[in-house]
């Protein structure tokens, strides 16, 4: 974060670094993101799943 | 994705099918940002048969000899679940056709051209397809000239105004 910056100039300024990045990507690269999003929706899924187990259980 | 691809450039290899093309969120992703999608899908264009009546089982069977494995309608390679769709419209046919030949991680392969992948997510009309249009023409990876007339070729025109005013 730049000093003069204030935490949503950062944000905004990170955010659009994000998607300039994204943009630069190779296809293989896109699609590799693609899997990671897809692992973190699985990892995410699991744990709601065990998540609303518990709630049930008390 | 490498043996998903693989499998399919040996379907063409052995004759299964004539060629193929990836389109989808997955084709979509060689012109634009990434996008979460859990499948790929590949359009194949048939050789001509005998009874007229288009069956899937041969490529399915094919694909299950490759090493690929079957879940519900897809064929699972690795990570992938792969789905394999007919050409079922004019529209399809001519993408299919006319797709671009490039490479992923060495493996040759082809994409639907962006008019093509644009027209096709503007026919199924989900809300993700529509947003696919949206992203193709903000970010100035379609030539706009040429997806009006492709619009207006398989009347999609409507559909795309809605796309554009999104």
């Amino acid at each position: 974060m730049a000093p003069a910056e204030t935490k949503s100039e950062y944000i905004v300024r990170a955010k659009a670094i994000l998607r300039e990045d994204l943009r630069a990507q190779s296809w293989p690269e896109k699609v590799r993101a693609i899997e990671r999003m897809n692992a973190a929706q699985k990892i995410g899924q699991k744990a709601m799943r065990e998540a609303l187990a518990r709630k049930n259980e008390d | 994705m490498r043996e998903a691809l693989q499998a399919l450039n040996a379907l063409v290899e052995r004759g299964v099918i004539e060629t193929y093309a990836i389109g989808g969120a997955i084709g979509a992703s060689f012109y634009i940002d990434a996008v979460q999608t859990e499948d790929i899908d590949a359009f194949v264009d048939f050789p001509p048969s005998g009874g007229g009546l288009l069956s899937l089982a041969p490529i399915y069977s094919a694909l299950t000899d490759l090493g690929g494995k079957l879940e519900r309608e897809y064929i699972r390679f690795g990570e992938w679940p792969l789905q394999v769709l007919p050409d079922a419209t004019l529209l399809v046919h001519l993408a299919i056709r006319e797709a671009v030949a490039v490479d992923f991680d060495g493996i040759p392969t082809r994409v639907f051209r962006p008019e093509h992948l644009c027209c096709i997510a503007l026919e199924t009309d989900r809300a993700k397809d529509m947003l696919r249009v949206r992203m193709f023409l903000e970010q100035q990876k379609v030539d706009e000239s040429v997806l009006r007339a492709a619009a207006r070729q398989f009347g999609l025109t409507d559909k795309l105004t809605r796309a554009e005013a999104l």
